[in-house]
């Protein structure tokens, strides 16, 4: 999705633009497609519990709040900032330097962090082998060159693995192929999965498996255990504070001195926002509201 | 009596002046059916040609520099994301030929015994039931039949295998899938065998099992094979129930129990993926101009056995 809606976001956008100019009042936002989902919904719920502009602040008109929320991609997500097509920007990377010195100190916020969790269910032979594992033996696993279990520990038996990925639409599979297969392509023998939720519930009922997932969509399952690598356990804690490797920064951007509205809208993100975060299967970075 | 005398021929005149006025708007009316019938007929069609067009359009064979059409078809992986990525579509003909060979030949012997049933065996009751149950087969949705398929089947034979996704398994709902296209087609051919021969020959105290086999059967051949051909065209086609099932592993199958990502399955999965006007795009569309083709190719077939089919039956 993360490509392809470069289609609609220019139709999108020409929706958003047109009201733009009739009234100030609204908001664009634009970027990231992994981010999408999250910020669209906090902009639905914003706009539900702020109803017009002077209720969130008095210094403010009594336009009704607005907020288009489209796709294009981390890179449109700067861009559109630049020439601005958009307000804010969603950025599912950590800015360029580049960036950084175009946009002239933009104020950037991590709202959420994408992480990926080595899982199995909690039967499966690994669970009593191994507390986590390596980025070497992970891409030994994936790559397919330890296909059984034996290859991974010679106490287990020499049965075949079988690997569950997302398909290529998976945020997780681009962080994943970056940071522990590098240079070495995923098994062709791997099972593609459209959904997260249908991966989950493979990885439940199958104890050959083993998939590299969202953590956040994890989560608190019992029925499947997750691992350390490279000797770091993947806790809320060690993803945010970034010991653990296997993750992503998801930024909201904004221009230097936004202004009041955005302002607003940025801090609703990172405030109400984060519990919409932890329902959407991405990691908060606002530990106090873990409890809703 | 002359007053009602009088008053018929008036009252005729008046019909006939309001005859008109319906016969005007008739006219109209038809005119204007004419027209709107035509013009959704045109409006179709275009849009057909704007599908194809398209396709064709946004299609690269070879979709990336430095691959060659062999390499493309036959050899390469699928890997477009790995570095260098590659894009080869290779396996997905393979898996795709593979489930559905293997559908079209499991259904095919059970669509037949079920066409002879209906045609020649059940009594009207029973022909009532059976060939409205074929229709309602062919109408369930695919995602139903993947649904079921995944429910059952997968689980079933990961008591034995590691997955229970595979080119079997696909292959088995599949063939489910293309039974009713393939049994509905070849019952219409035997029904269609003229029934003179058919009675001739049980006058000459032939067998009904031979009359069956040595006159609808072999009259019948060319309509049962359309029947077969329709059911891979529909098979090549069917995108959902095999991306359940058979894995949408990118794998080049090589066996009943291998994992695999039939055409359809690696389009439907890797499109939304695409930046557009990428190689990958380029790759994806390729793939589906071939798939297109394939169909067509097979539909063309089917019209032609069928004509054949039509004209030796009025011999």
């Amino acid at each position: 999705m993360r490509h392809l809606s470069r289609l609609a976001a220019p139709a999108l956008l020409a929706l958003a633009v047109c009201p733009a100019s009739a009234q100030d009042a609204s908001l664009r936002v634009g970027g990231s497609t992994t981010a999408l989902p999250i910020i669209s919904t906090c902009a639905a719920h914003f706009m539900e519990k702020v109803g017009t502009w002077d209720k969130a602040d008095p210094s403010l008109g009594k336009e009704q709040v607005v907020v288009y929320v489209t796709g294009g991609g981390s890179g449109f997500g700067v861009k559109g900032l630049m020439n601005g097509t958009i307000d804010l920007g969603m950025v599912s990377r950590d800015l360029k330097e580049s960036e950084v010195k175009t946009l002239n100190q933009p104020v950037t916020h991590v709202f959420a962090r994408d992480a990926v969790a080595i899982a199995t269910s909690a039967a499966s032979p690994l669970s009593r082998a191994k507390p986590g594992f390596t980025t070497a033996e992970l891409a030994g696993i994936f790559s397919g060159q330890m296909a059984v279990f034996s290859h991974v520990d010679a106490k287990l038996p020499a049965k075949a693995m079988v690997l569950l990925t997302r398909d290529a639409s998976g945020g997780v599979t681009e962080i994943f192929q970056e940071r522990v297969m590098k240079k070495q392509r995923l098994s062709a023998g791997r099972l593609q999965f459209p959904s997260t939720a249908a991966l989950i519930k493979k990885l439940e009922t199958n104890d050959a498996a083993i998939a590299f997932v969202s953590a956040g969509a994890v989560g608190q399952d019992p029925q499947l255990r997750t691992y350390a690598v490279d000797g770091v356990t993947p806790t809320q804690e060690n993803i945010v504070n970034g010991k653990y490797s296997l993750n992503r920064p998801m930024l909201i951007v904004s221009k230097p001195n936004p202004p009041r509205r955005v302002q607003l809208f940025m801090d609703y993100v990172m405030g109400d926002c984060q519990a919409t975060v932890k329902d959407m299967g991405f990691v908060p970075v606002r530990t106090a509201l873990d409890k809703p | 009596m002359a007053a009602t005398a009088q008053s018929a021929p008036r009252d005729d005149t008046h019909t006939g002046i309001v005859g008109l006025a319906p016969m005007e708007g008739a006219a109209l009316a038809d005119t204007l059916f004419r027209r709107a019938t035509l013009a959704a007929l045109c409006a179709s069609v275009a849009l057909l040609a704007l599908i194809v067009g398209f396709i064709v359009w946004e299609s690269r064979v070879p979709p990336a520099a430095g691959l060659s059409i062999a390499d493309f078809l036959f050899f390469e992986r699928w890997d477009p994301s790995g570095e260098p990525p590659q894009f080869g579509i290779g396996h997905a003909w393979a898996a795709t030929l593979f489930v559905v060979g293997l559908a079209v030949a499991m259904a095919t012997p059970l669509a037949i015994v079920i066409a002879i049933f209906i045609s020649e065996i059940a009594p009207p009751a029973a022909r009532a039931v059976a060939e409205p149950t074929l229709q309602l087969l062919a109408g369930i949705p695919a995602v139903v039949y993947g649904f079921v398929g995944y429910a059952t089947l997968v689980p079933f034979f990961e008591r034995w295998l590691p997955t229970g996704e595979t080119i079997l398994i696909a292959s088995i709902v599949l063939a489910l899938m293309v039974l009713p296209f393939i049994a509905a087609s070849a019952a219409e051919a035997f029904s269609l065998v003229a029934g003179d021969l058919r009675h001739a020959a049980l006058a000459l105290g032939v067998s009904r099992w031979r009359a069956f086999s040595r006159i609808t059967l072999r009259k019948a051949a060319p309509g049962v094979t359309a029947g077969v051909i329709l059911g891979m065209g529909r098979g090549l086609g069917e995108t959902l129930a095999v991306l359940m099932l058979a894995g949408n592993s990118p794998i080049f199958p090589d066996g009943l129990f291998s994992r695999g990502q039939p055409l359809t399955a690696l389009i439907a999965t890797d499109l939304g993926e695409s930046a557009v006007h990428s190689e990958r795009y380029y790759a994806l569309f390729s793939a589906g101009l071939l798939l297109m083709l394939t169909v067509i190719a097979i539909n063309i077939v089917v019209m032609h056995v069928k004509r054949r089919f039509i004209g030796a039956g009025r011999d």
